[in-house]
């Protein structure tokens, strides 16, 4: 077939789009060559010394066919294959592959090009550490491969690859240890993988909605994060990990809530300053979500238990507010979240005002307005601080946070005990891949409390966590639970 | 199938037994033995562990039977319903008599106005969503729970353990042995608490020891209620003050420390917790029961009609508590006398059967 039919025949494939270059190439004995590739996303570098220059240089025998002499001499110098079908074609290319034409063969080679902009692995800014390892991972899936495989230099770190999305194509990973992690989750992710039918993964939080077992869960049931050295700890535990190509965030199966409690720094710290710290954020955590209702209850339904000299000094903050202590303080929170959701949103130095307007003038104006009191102020900004401790619950803590303070207005301390039985119960139903969400604790497993909210020493983390299914029990070179 | 651990069983034990034993229990059992009450008390926790042990042997024996078919194999099909329908009826009251204490707590103590009818909802809402989510659930929310309340009560009864002088009761047995039987034969109703682990019957994974750690649990919560209910009636059995609710008197009274009156938030968080905590376990078993007598499948029509049938009664039967008081001591306990003999007899007779390995169908 004539070269320049060929090359049309594709371009229509590609909707004729201008980004598809074409360049033709006559070989050294004459014969005609076409390469085609998509603008910005091939290395130009590679494709003159490793694609056009060996291309230029051909010369074949009568024998022999033009396409498999040139793969010879393109193999030296790149990752060259035939493709089969037009569907290979049209994917290599949108890999960034670039694709050879011969007018005198039949044959399409494609030949591995591709540059894609990538950034540095920092530090992720959602996960900052004072000790311990920075890097991050970036949108590229094989750097954040290359930062994993960094780390577990084992063989039995094992790789599987997906293709999701019928139009983005995305490349999608699953990595687990074949000897620690327990196959029947491998299996099961395995096949909820298979079945994501969806035009396109843009984040890796579209897979993790289709992983998680419930579709209306309040709380995760997937992990997130963006750092290797995190990543590659929870598949010591027995995890698998999910990396999406386009994505710096990689996902971890199962998951528990304790996970939220920890960090890495935890790891990188004494092991008494740890538990200091864990303790801390499951308090705060808890105010966060409580601190109002109580508040609220007491204002609204129990005000003759407060001791005296504290009812003194909040009846004096609270007289004139033309609220009930419930509206009031629904005001401030509904006032705090938009502040918190705008100055997400507004561009960075409009945000720092913007915050600074918020905290300083908005909450002042208010106060002196008369419209609401100091201390309900004050307990919402107490309560905002709080909800920081735990960065990943932060949604979670701002919608119970107000489910609470409305129960906490209509029933009182009742409301609030109901709420909190009620919330418990939720989580204790919860199971994420077989783990329960709220172990070790609710089912007692009393090995992985070692490192629940109190942590030992490292060399005392001898066993993997029995709250996730594996198949070692040891984390130690002698386990012998296999054999 | 299995839905708890040992562990997990041992708290549901100890969260029915508790019911109502640190609030209404020393009180009523104060107005039938006096100063013997403490007597009865010991007594009754004699009736309770013992028809304990006959249930966690019995759960022992038929680890992966259903209560259903030991029943009809040991006592025939009819009379299988009928003793279902019975341990319904008195699971029924336990459950209205435990809600009725909540509401009337937080009446007396913290409310204006507490409108019964927001009350049973929010109440059912709850209670129905962990009983229809099963034992499993309900496991796990008590072992969270559990440590949080045991030391809630633990702050609040050692608080006033300065001021007892063990000599106020003496001397014992005034007026003979009868006083104290009385005394227990009027409450046995407090002591039916161990009645509902029937229900738990294939749903408990046996561990080692299981009979000597349940035996145990329910030990330690018979020194820990005699242990309080001795306290209280040291400080406060002669006093005019005797209330309601006895944990809250104890709490709320202190004749030393002013400020120790705050501790009455504590044991009232605690105490409602745990009444939530029971009553969850009361409505599981119902839908248990429910289950078995209609067959169905799944326990949320069955946990439906229970809520339906407890909501009605809570919201409608608005008796005082005195008067509840009234109808328990002086009737209903006669009849939860007889179950407790009754359940007794089943027990026997089933710890007799031979152990199937063949799951029923129905659980």
């Amino acid at each position: 077939m004539d070269i320049k039919k060929k090359i049309e025949d594709l371009k229509k494939d590609f909707s004729n789009t201008c980004d598809l270059i074409t360049k033709e190439l006559t070989t050294k004995d004459s014969q005609k060559v076409a390469l085609v590739f998509i603008d910005n996303v091939v290395d130009q570098l590679i494709l003159t010394t490793s694609v056009i220059a060996p291309l230029q240089d051909l010369t074949i025998t009568s024998s022999t066919d033009i396409a498999d002499t040139a793969m010879q001499r393109i193999l030296s110098y790149s990752q060259v294959s035939e493709v089969k079908t037009k569907t290979e074609l049209i994917n290599g290319i949108l890999n960034g592959f670039c694709a050879i034409l011969f007018e005198s063969s039949e044959k399409i080679l494609i030949v591995k090009c591709v540059k894609w902009i990538v950034r540095l692995p920092v530090e992720p800014p959602t996960s900052a550490v004072v000790k311990g390892p920075r890097e991050g991972f970036v949108e590229d899936i094989m750097t954040n491969i290359s930062l994993i495989r960094k780390r577990l230099k084992t063989p039995t770190l094992k790789i599987e690859n997906f293709k999701i999305g019928c139009k983005t194509n995305s490349e999608v990973r699953l990595l687990y240890l074949v000897d620690v992690a327990d196959p029947l989750i491998i299996d099961k992710v395995r096949a909820k993988l298979n079945q994501i039918d969806i035009d396109g993964i843009v984040d890796s939080n579209y897979i993790s909605e289709y992983l998680s077992a419930g579709k209306h869960y309040l709380f995760k049931q997937i992990g997130y994060t963006e750092k290797p050295d995190i990543a590659t700890a929870k598949m010591l535990e027995g995890r698998v990990v999910i990396l999406v190509d386009g994505s710096p965030i990689a996902l971890t199966i199962p998951f528990i809530l304790l996970e939220d409690l920890q960090s890495s720094n935890d790891y990188y710290t004494a092991p008494m300053r740890a538990t200091f710290l864990r303790y801390l954020r499951l308090f705060a955590g808890l105010l966060a979500i409580l601190l109002p209702g109580i508040y609220v209850a007491v204002l609204c339904h129990h005000i003759k238990v407060i001791p005296i000299k504290i009812l003194i000094t909040i009846t004096n903050s609270i007289q004139g507010i033309p609220l009930s202590p419930l509206l009031e303080m629904l005001f401030i929170i509904f006032l705090f979240e938009t502040l918190y959701e705008a100055s997400l949103r507004m561009p960075r130095y409009l945000g720092l005002a913007l915050s600074v307007v918020g905290a300083l003038i908005l909450g002042e104006t208010a106060v002196s307005a008369g419209l609401v009191s100091p201390p309900a102020v004050l307990i919402v900004a107490i309560t905002g601080v709080m909800s920081y401790t735990l960065p990943e619950l932060t949604s979670q803590i701002s919608l119970l946070r107000l489910i609470f303070t409305i129960l906490g207005g209509f029933m009182g301390l009742f409301g609030l005990i109901l709420g909190t039985v009620f919330l418990i119960g939720y989580l204790a139903n919860m199971d994420s891949y077989g783990s329960p969400y709220l172990a070790p604790f609710a089912p007692k497993i009393k090995s992985d409390l070692k490192d629940g909210l109190m942590r030992t020493g490292i060399p005392n983390l001898d066993t993997l966590p029995k709250s996730i299914k594996n198949k070692k029990k040891r984390r130690t070179q002698n386990d012998r639970t296999n054999n | 199938m299995t839905e708890l651990t040992t562990r997990q069983f041992i708290f549901v034990c100890l969260f029915l037994g508790i019911t109502s034993k640190l609030m209404s229990m020393p009180v009523a059992l104060y107005d039938s033995a006096s100063n013997d009450a403490i007597w009865s008390i010991l007594l009754g926790f004699v009736i309770e562990i013992s028809l304990a042990i006959l249930i966690c042997l019995v759960i022992k024996k038929h680890p992966n039977s259903s209560l259903f078919s030991l029943l009809k194999n040991s006592v025939g099909t009819v009379l299988a319903y009928i003793i279902l329908i019975i341990l319904y009826a008195f699971i029924t009251i336990k459950l209205f008599f435990a809600l009725e204490e909540v509401y009337t707590f937080f009446k007396e103590f913290l409310y204006d106005y507490f409108s019964p009818l927001m009350f049973a909802l929010a109440t059912f809402f709850v209670i129905g969503y962990l009983s229809y989510k099963g034992a499993r659930t309900i496991g796990r929310v008590l072992e969270i729970l559990f440590p949080i309340i045991i030391l809630g009560l633990l702050v609040t009864v050692l608080s006033n353990a300065g001021f007892v002088e063990f000599n106020t009761q003496m001397p014992y047995f005034k007026e003979g042995i009868l006083p104290s039987l009385e005394g227990t034969l009027k409450n046995v109703f407090y002591f039916g608490n161990s009645i509902p682990l029937l229900l738990f019957v294939g749903k408990v994974k046996i561990s080692n020891h299981f009979i000597l750690k349940s035996s145990l649990a329910y030990l330690s919560l018979a020194i820990f209620v005699s242990g309080f209910c001795f306290a209280y009636y040291d400080i406060f059995g002669h006093s005019t003050i005797l209330g309601l609710f006895a944990l809250i008197d104890y709490s709320q009274y202190n004749p030393y420390i002013l400020d120790l009156q705050r501790l009455n938030w504590l044991s009232i968080i605690v105490n409602v917790t745990k009444l939530f905590c029971s009553t969850s376990i009361m409505l599981y078993c119902l839908g248990q029961i429910g289950k078995m007598i209609t067959h169905t499948q799944s326990t949320f029509i069955p946990i439906v009609v229970a809520c339906t049938i407890n909501f009605i009664i809570a919201t409608f039967i608005n008796y005082e508590i005195d008067a509840i008081k009234y109808i328990v001591t002086h009737y209903v306990s006669y009849i939860t006398l007889a179950i407790i003999l009754l359940v007794a007899i089943l027990c026997i007779i089933m710890i007799a059967k031979r152990s199937q390995n063949v799951k029923n169908t129905i659980q």
